[in-house]
């Protein structure tokens, strides 16, 4: 592997990354745009009750004090210039920075989605295996079934499903939250047994695509000129199946995965707030039913630029699995 | 951008959307083979013929709430029992989706209009039209749905929970995945022989455009469109559960099951059945979605 294309590796990065400027500066544009099209006062909001009571000089200072008055293009200018020197304002539903929100929460959030992803990669690539192994057959049915009837299901409905039944009705596991509201500490074992739920019903919902993908790309595989001739040479089966299909078959797979951040940010943020798991996703809900503008406007430009750099990753790894795609995009 | 398709194009369609020419009488003899396309149909008939016609499911009124029967569990007189008003929860259910197949099948007309215009220009034209384009579906591309979706729902609609501002809030994000396999289609279809007779014989581009190139690239946009017809209705029930969609006024699935959850683990009949409609009638959808995919593009047969 020493012929890797580094240059036209680094060249594709680079103009992606220039790329990423402009497509994040439209989209923290829109999210203020957004803002001033909204009917919603941010006075309103910061003041509370107060607002009702309070008299209309006070208003006016405090919208001037805000910078509410002013055209929604220079607060995004002004915003834009804070948060090149890394201060991204006040949330105002959670009261604290939004740079330390996201400190705080980012790592619970990445934690879940990794344990959730590595979980989908496994069970996804053994049912996709069973299910290509004699196409058709019993198993091939059971798990197509299985994948279509898991993808009509929402994701928070399968999460309260496992709420109901590992929390309340079997009692193993508890329902939500971080640890138990007993103890103070955040210990490994607390925070390992209440990953467990969420993790697990993240990672099934993104099974379906993940085991269906397997199974179409397994099943093209063992119908290649390799993989007859490992047969023709009296190969077992298994032999054929695992070392020789499976690992041209899941490439293409793993190369994709990358495309998917959309749909795990999506399964996260349900995930997260059916298991009152206190990561960055669940922050977002919280921010939209506040109209907390701060926060939403940091948290979009932290999803499209996981998004963008899923993007990348997807095509880089693309282009090394196979030669014949040029690194040009 | 390259002629070469990237991966995460190949992503957005991964059944390699190709020119492939849609003949009406194989796709139905294709079609008709298949049992899960009967039951695909059966589950659609059933719904929309609920949506239509909710009288002939239930002659219950959803209305009729009574407080002195909340929470009841499944019984002879409530088959699904009642929610915390006291009201039906069957009747809810039933009376629930016409507002939820409405949006599902508002957005997928809108996100195909919109993506089929704009990848079929991007496509056809190429050269800045596609570049300008290409850019604009990639910003689009770059927000997740729903993100996108609870920012303008939370913010410009001012949860006034109407159904115009959920249909118009997934629109507005979710056309891209169309646009960009139309795109994709059209540049295949472009370079065949009988688009360049046309355009040798004279003919004008909106021509081409609208009478040759976009009857035949569209196959693959249809069959993502019916998928995408589940996906949307789950995308309303996902936004409603969250409070963020359809409020008190509209009756939905998601609707329900937002006034529901607080209670689930108490009472979870009244989550249930909304959530069990929800998923037959997205089950349905998928199914037809799948059989059609197999009976257009014969490569992906099973």
């Amino acid at each position: 592997m020493s012929a890797l294309p580094w240059a036209p590796m680094a060249r594709m990065a680079g103009r992606r990354l220039l790329f990423a400027v402009p497509v994040l500066l439209a989209v923290t544009f829109g999210v203020f745009a957004v803002a001033a099209a909204s009917p919603f006062d941010p006075v309103d909001a910061y003041a509370g009750t107060a607002a009702r009571t309070a008299s209309e000089q006070t208003l006016e200072e405090l919208r001037h004090n805000l910078g509410a008055d002013r055209p929604f293009t220079e607060q995004w200018w002004d915003w834009l210039g804070s948060a090149a020197t890394g201060d991204l304002g006040h949330s105002t539903a959670l009261r604290q920075p939004v740079s330390e929100v996201i400190s705080e929460r980012l790592g619970w959030t990445v934690l879940l989605c990794v344990t959730a992803f590595t979980l989908t990669v496994l069970l996804g690539t053994a049912l996709g295996v069973l299910a290509a192994r004699r196409r058709g057959g019993p198993a091939d049915r059971f798990t197509t079934a299985a994948c279509y009837t898991l993808e009509a299901a929402p994701t928070f409905w399968l999460g309260l499903l496992a709420i109901w039944l590992f929390a309340l009705e079997l009692d193993v596991l508890p329902a939500g939250g971080l640890t138990d509201t007993r103890s103070d500490a955040v210990t490994a074992g607390q925070v390992a047994s209440h990953l467990v739920l969420p993790a697990a019903v993240l990672a099934v919902s993104q099974l379906p695509w993940f085991a269906l993908f397997v199974r179409e790309s397994l099943v093209e595989a063992l119908d290649e000129d390799y993989v007859r001739g490992a047969r023709a040479r009296g190969l077992r089966g298994r032999t054929v199946l695992l070392r020789h299909a499976l690992r041209s078959g899941l490439l293409p797979v793993l190369t994709l995965v990358g495309t998917r951040i959309p749909e795990l940010i999506t399964g996260a943020l349900l995930v997260e707030t059916v298991f009152s798991w206190p990561g960055i996703a669940a922050a977002t809900v919280e921010a939209a039913l506040a109209v907390d503008f701060p926060l939403l406007a940091a948290l979009t430009v932290l999803a499209t630029a996981a998004v963008l750099l899923g993007t990348l990753l997807t095509d880089l790894l693309y282009g090394l699995a196979d030669p014949r795609v040029a690194f040009d995009g | 951008m390259s002629d070469v398709h990237l991966a995460s194009e190949a992503a957005a369609a991964p059944t390699a959307p190709g020119p492939t020419v849609l003949a009406p009488s194989s796709v139905w003899h294709r079609l008709r083979a298949r049992p899960l396309f009967w039951v695909a149909i059966s589950l659609i008939t059933l719904f929309v013929l609920m949506a239509a016609v909710p009288s002939l499911f239930t002659s219950v009124d959803p209305e009729d709430c009574n407080l002195s029967r909340s929470l009841v569990g499944p019984n002879g007189d409530h088959w699904l029992g009642t929610d915390v008003q006291g009201c039906d929860v069957y009747a809810r259910s039933v009376h629930a989706t016409r507002a939820s197949l409405l949006i599902g099948l508002s957005v997928t007309v809108a996100t195909f209009l919109i993506g089929v215009l704009v990848g079929s220009v991007a496509g056809y034209f190429g050269g800045i039209v596609d570049a300008v384009l290409s850019r604009i579906i990639e910003i689009f591309l770059a927000i997740p749905l729903l993100l996108g979706a609870t920012v303008l729902l939370a913010t410009a609609a001012n949860g006034d929970g109407g159904v115009l501002g959920v249909i118009v809030a997934l629109s507005l994000y979710g056309w891209t995945q169309t646009a960009r396999i139309m795109r994709a289609s059209t540049m295949e279809t472009r370079g065949l022989d009988y688009i360049v007779a046309a355009r040798a014989s004279g003919a004008s581009d909106p021509r081409i455009l609208l009478e040759h190139v976009i009857p035949n690239a569209i196959s693959p946009v249809i069959v993502v469109a019916t998928t995408n017809v589940g996906l949307f209705i789950t995308y309303e029930a996902t936004i409603s559960y969250l409070g963020l969609g359809l409020q008190d006024s509209t009756l939905s699935w998601g609707q329900m099951i937002h006034d529901s959850v607080s209670r689930f683990l108490t009472s979870p009949h009244a989550l249930l059945a909304p959530a069990g409609f929800l998923s037959l009638a997205v089950l349905g959808v998928l199914l037809l979605g799948d059989a059609m995919r197999d009976a257009v593009d014969p490569r992906s047969r099973r």
